[in-house]
């Protein structure tokens, strides 16, 4: 039997209380243990900030973001690529300098790298303090790459009284503002990169790795019954839009823009995790030895990739310690389903996409016996159907012929983003073209419509913006404030949708947005007079979920609590925005009804037309 | 009385606690903290009662002195014809629906049945106004009966607690302009009066009348007192402008109310009390329609921190009782044991602040004095009689027993009775308001609702601030205790941690739910108020 080291080195980045591998200081270290090359990602942020740092004037750089956003990996990458050469920061060394005119580097100012901010003491903070907060406020040449998170950088400055300075990074920090105004620092937040381009690098670095070569020559490569790892690992490289990849990179985008942000450090651990996650109790993850048992065992059902994307092969507690596994497990994939696909795992569909390893092969004998004897067998059975149900969310394509034919053939009715493609599909439209298809704004629309008027109707030509009255404890029967259509319907607040994007607010000469930046997508409400000071409703992805269930008929309670809030709040903004725009010349308010199906407006009588508030 | 009094204490008008309509058995509770809180008025019930005041006074109208404590009366305008045609008229909807009646009849039918419905509500009184009642109105809607009926409903849309089915005389109305207040009334049923009006004390009781003096008295009176009449009692309202139209310009009968009474001149729980509700007022990118809920909530809390504070000093205790709040929904159960703890510790606080007030008042009296000496009964009686006014159950302090005795049965009677009696009220004060909640088999306990938070970013909230500093501000304001560093200063550094780190990070996520809070950060995160133009 062969051992390959790689797999012992990757299992270091996974689920394990051991797993050191999770710090940048260790990875170092347990690489050279294992005589394999470290994971390398591409990150055009290292040579933008050699390069910065390299120019004539090179600035100070604070790198900020949660543990485990890379922020000390960067700034070791930066430091190897300024000096060209490896191994020159030792992993103990707190503050690395490089003086100035020092050999490799061409600066003429001194440099230092802070590894982590907070692992110094006070009394090392106080005496760096001057020169740092002179390097940030140009007042020195000095050069800072400091490596901390937000909390305690605000602390560091708010303990010191240094408001000017504590201010300004607020904003930036509030603003995702990347320079400073006065032009004397960069403020990088790791957690804002592209969410989707992140996994995608991730799972290159660890499918991709030269290491795999090692297996060559192992025996079971050849065997009839494949390695698991390896099996994985073709999965894992897979990467067309039927593939797994492809569906974690929605799911991540999605919940990025739904607020819970993804640590490099966590992604890494999901996708060792799915590579080599084991459920066969006692074990957690694969060794070359472990796999190679499960093969000749045919135990393929324990090392199950699309499980292992949910921590299956984790205790309760594991999963929810790890935020990977807890944020994909809010998308309820396998327990959510319908027909069609029940069906089909059931009798069997020539439509489902198969897999040599997770499909028949490890659910033909629970299903089997369920045939025989449902009462019997019922609860395996349910269990299993979970696993084929995640196999099919993750081996499908959502855009393909068949499935655009018939809507219930789309995976994501297996989780409860029924209408994740939709959101998947308004994004990429946003990024590439500007606008999203109609037929999704429509849908959008006139889920709004229903919530903010309370009517179940049709009009989806444009906003009926309502304001709620806000009465404590009584019955809400919402007056319409304004109408907002697209700009060419002639309406006096026009409503488009957009890309939330922050970097360049000023460069808006009608070119589509194409940075995305895992925010979600706005609903922008401006007056056609004046585009100052627009109300935006984020279109999260559960939003969007719930205005689309709504548009198409009806939804859980459970779902509505939050989105109703974000609607109110929405149109409390949209209301003191038309009488803050409109100063003066306010139009009255209307009461809506609806006529089949259609809302209509009708002024209230005893005030006269033309009268305003 | 305390040593080192906060400020001057006011000698009640003396008219006031004395007149029959007052009601007061005894003067404890009213020295205290004043004339009066009553269980039956809900806080929202005490911001009507405010805002009715500074309709007809608006703050900084009446000038306070040190010498004397205020003596005016106030109108209440009884607005009976609005009132009846949104709440009691019962032929409106019929008519408009009625397909036997043509259209153009309508508006007569309507007529005839209304003033018939409303004059039996007043015989013998005032007849001559009740034949046509409703006459203003032909000329304000044009006799478009649809147009009644559209005006009509959107008003009763307005009405505030619409579960609770109270009597015609005492359903409010959401106040955004001067002519929306109703205020509590009482119709006469007997024969001579009958169908006549008088303010009724009951769910107006007076709480309002304490929080106007208390704006009033405050730096901020002449300031508020605008936004007040900008925001909230603004005559352009398109809902004042509606009542004003179903209002008949010639009804103007109305009740005069004495204002109640609060004893000290100064103290910095009005300041506090003023300064929220001017914050409040001030998120002009709230519509006005939404300031009223944040505005009672806030009162209610402010109205918990005064009687903490003012337990505080007649006990003579350094600090008030904190206020330790569950934000973990009772998720944790050793927190939200602190936090009932706590809660009963103020209603403690309140027997207490009773007790010393009491003894206090007593030991510096000279006929009490007397009385303990030579141990006599009736001495005794008499020199409580002239401390508190007490005159009744006299059964239960028969001249037989000592002047101990006596005290002792005092102090009971003062804590037990039913009005103004804070040890009661505060349950229902802080339930009311979304300060605390129960449940069964388990009790109250200080919880924080949705609508409290949200009351509490409004009025400490203007410019983005770091969750840790708005957490701090709320117990250096309040002594509203979430998080592990307030737990250490208010709890004497015997605290378990984890309980409040997990506190405060339940306060974050409710927040976030409530799109209130910013995360950036596992470290990080900032709370901001999205309507002030501050922000």
């Amino acid at each position: 039997m062969k051992t390959n080291p790689l797999v012992e080195f990757l299992a270091s980045y996974g689920p394990q209380s051991s797993s050191n591998n999770l710090y940048d200081e260790f990875v170092v270290e347990a690489a050279e243990k294992a005589s394999c090359a470290p994971l390398q990602f591409n990150q055009p942020l290292t040579k933008e900030l050699v390069e910065m740092l390299q120019s004539a004037a090179p600035k100070s750089v604070i790198l900020t973001g949660t543990a485990g956003d890379g922020k000390t990996y960067t700034a070791r990458r930066v430091a190897e690529a300024y000096l060209g050469t490896t191994k020159v920061w030792g992993n103990t060394e707190k503050i690395f300098e490089v003086p100035p005119g020092s050999l490799g580097s061409m600066s003429q100012y001194r440099i230092r790298f802070i590894k982590d901010l907070s692992e110094l003491n006070e009394a090392q903070k106080t005496e760096l303090y001057p020169e740092i907060e002179a390097s940030l406020s140009g007042q020195s040449k000095d050069v800072f790459v400091i490596c901390v998170n937000d909390g305690h950088l605000l602390k560091f400055f708010r303990d010191r009284a240094h408001n000017t300075l504590h201010d300004k990074i607020v904003v930036m920090l509030r603003e995702d503002e990347r320079k400073d105004p006065d032009g004397h620092f960069l403020l990088i937040n790791m957690s804002r990169q592209a969410h989707r381009h992140l996994i995608d690098e991730i799972i290159n670095g660890v499918v991709e790795h030269a290491g795999w070569a090692e297996c060559e020559g192992c025996p079971a490569l050849k065997d009839q019954n494949l390695c698991p790892i390896r099996c994985n690992l073709d999965i894992l490289r897979r990467n067309d839009s039927a593939s797994m990849r492809a569906r974690l990179k929605d799911m991540i985008r999605m919940s990025a823009a739904d607020g819970r942000h993804l640590s490099i450090r966590q992604l890494i651990l999901l996708t060792v995790n799915i590579l080599l996650g084991d459920a066969k109790s006692g074990s957690t993850l694969l060794t070359c030895r472990k796999a190679q048992t499960r093969a000749r065992q045919d135990e393929y059902a324990a090392t199950n990739p699309y499980a292992n994307a949910f921590g299956v092969n984790l205790n309760e507690r594991e999963r929810r310690q790890y935020g990977a596994f807890a944020m994909l497990n809010e998308f309820h994939v396998g327990f959510e389903t319908n027909n069609h696909f029940d069906h089909g795992l059931l009798w069997g569909d020539d439509r489902l996409p198969t897999c040599p390893y997770y499909g028949e092969r490890i659910f033909s004998s629970s299903r089997d016996s369920y045939r025989g004897d449902p009462n019997r067998h019922a609860i395996a059975f349910q269990h299993e159907m979970v696993n084929q149900r995640r196999r099919l969310f993750f081996s499908i394509n959502p855009e393909s012929d068949a499935v655009k034919a018939n809507l219930h053939h789309n995976p994501y009715n297996l989780s409860i983003f029924k209408h994740g493609s939709s959101y998947v599909a308004m994004v990429d439209y946003l990024l590439a073209e500007g606008n999203i298809p109609s037929s999704i704004a429509k849908s959008l629309l006139r889920g709004l419509n229903r919530m903010m008027t309370g009517e179940m109707t049709i009009t989806a030509d444009r906003l009926w913006l309502t304001a709620p009255s806000g009465v404590y404890l009584g019955s809400e029967i919402p007056l319409l404030v304004q109408h907002a259509g697209r700009s060419a319907q002639g309406e006096t607040l026009i409503v488009e949708f957009r890309l939330a994007n922050h970097e360049s607010p000023s460069s808006d000469n009608g070119k589509p947005p194409s940075s995305d930046n895992g925010r979600p997508p706005m609903i922008r409400v401006t007056a056609r007079s004046n585009k100052e000071s627009p109300v935006e409703l984020p279109l999260r992805p559960t939003l969007v979920e719930c205005l689309l269930r709504i548009a198409d008929g009806a939804l859980p309670a459970s779902f509505s609590s939050e989105c109703r809030r974000e609607i109110v709040r929405f149109q409390l903004q949209v209301a003191s925005f038309v009488q803050h725009t409109f100063d003066g010349a306010v139009p009255m308010p209307k009461e809506v009804l609806m006529i089949e199906g259609k809302l209509q407006e009708h002024p209230i009588a005893i005030m006269a037309e033309g009268d305003s508030w | 009385m305390i040593p080192d009094a906060p400020t001057v204490k006011l000698q009640a008008p003396s008219t006031l606690l004395r007149s029959a309509g007052m009601n007061v058995d005894m003067r404890v509770q009213e020295l205290i903290h004043g004339h009066r809180f009553v269980q039956e008025q809900e806080p929202f019930m005490i911001v009507l009662e405010a805002l009715a005041v500074c309709a007809d006074l608006p703050l900084g109208s009446v000038q306070p002195k040190a010498e004397a404590h205020e003596t005016f009366d106030y109108t209440l305008p009884h607005r009976r014809k609005m009132r009846f045609l949104l709440f009691q008229d019962r032929h409106l909807e019929q008519v408009v629906q009625d397909r036997t009646i043509p259209d153009h009849e309508k508006w007569s039918a309507w007529k005839d049945r209304v003033n018939a419905q409303f004059g039996e509500g007043q015989q013998d009184h005032d007849s001559g106004s009740a034949h046509n009642a409703f006459a203003y109105l032909d000329d304000k809607f044009s006799r478009d009966i649809n147009s009644l009926h559209q005006a009509v409903r959107l008003l009763q849309s307005r009405e505030l607690d619409i579960m609770h089915n109270r009597r015609w005389t005492s359903r409010f109305l959401a106040v955004t302009g001067p002519d929306l207040i109703c205020t509590d009334m009482r119709e006469a049923r007997m024969k001579e009066a009958r169908g006549s009006w008088s303010p009724d004390r009951r769910f107006f009781g007076r709480g309002g009348e304490l929080v106007y003096l208390m704006l009033n008295r405050s730096s901020l009176a002449e300031t508020l007192g605008c936004q007040i009449k900008k925001r909230l009692l603004n005559p352009d309202d398109p809902m004042n402008r509606i009542a004003q139209a179903l209002s008949d310009p010639a009804d103007t009968s109305a009740s005069n109310s004495p204002v109640g009474y609060l004893p000290y001149l100064k103290l910095p729980a009005y300041d506090r009390i003023a300064e929220d509700w001017l914050k409040i007022l001030r998120c002009d990118h709230l519509p006005e329609g939404h300031l009223f809920e944040p505005l009672f909530r806030i009162t209610s809390l402010n109205l918990l921190v005064y009687l903490a504070e003012r337990a505080r000093d007649e006990v003579g205790e350094a600090d008030a009782v904190p206020i330790v709040a569950d934000l973990t929904d009772g998720g944790n159960s050793q927190l939200r044991e602190i936090s009932k703890i706590h809660l009963n510790r103020h209603r403690d606080e309140a027997n207490r602040a009773v007790k010393f007030f009491v003894e206090r008042a007593l030991g510096a009296n000279e006929r009490w004095k007397m009385a303990q000496e030579r141990g006599d009964p009736g001495l005794a009686k008499q020199a409580i009689c002239e401390c508190f006014r007490f005159t009744k159950d006299d059964d239960q302090r028969g001249n037989a027993s000592t002047p101990d005795q006596q005290l002792k049965a005092f102090i009971q009677q003062a804590v037990s009775r039913d009005k103004n009696n804070i040890h009661k009220y505060l349950l229902p004060l802080a339930k009311a308001s979304g300060l605390a909640t129960s449940r069964p088999r388990i009790g109250t306990w200080f919880a924080l609702d949705d609508g409290m938070l949200f009351a509490l970013v409004l009025a400490n909230v203007d410019h983005t601030i770091e969750l840790r500093d708005f957490v701090a501000r709320l117990y250096e304001r309040y002594r509203i205790v979430i998080g592990p560093e307030e737990a250490r200063d208010a709890l004497a550094g015997r605290i378990q941690v984890e309980h409040y780190e997990a506190n405060l990070a339940a306060l974050e996520a409710r927040m976030t739910r409530l799109a209130l809070t910013q995360r950036l950060s596992d470290d990080c995160a900032f709370v901001a108020n999205p309507y002030t133009t501050g922000n």
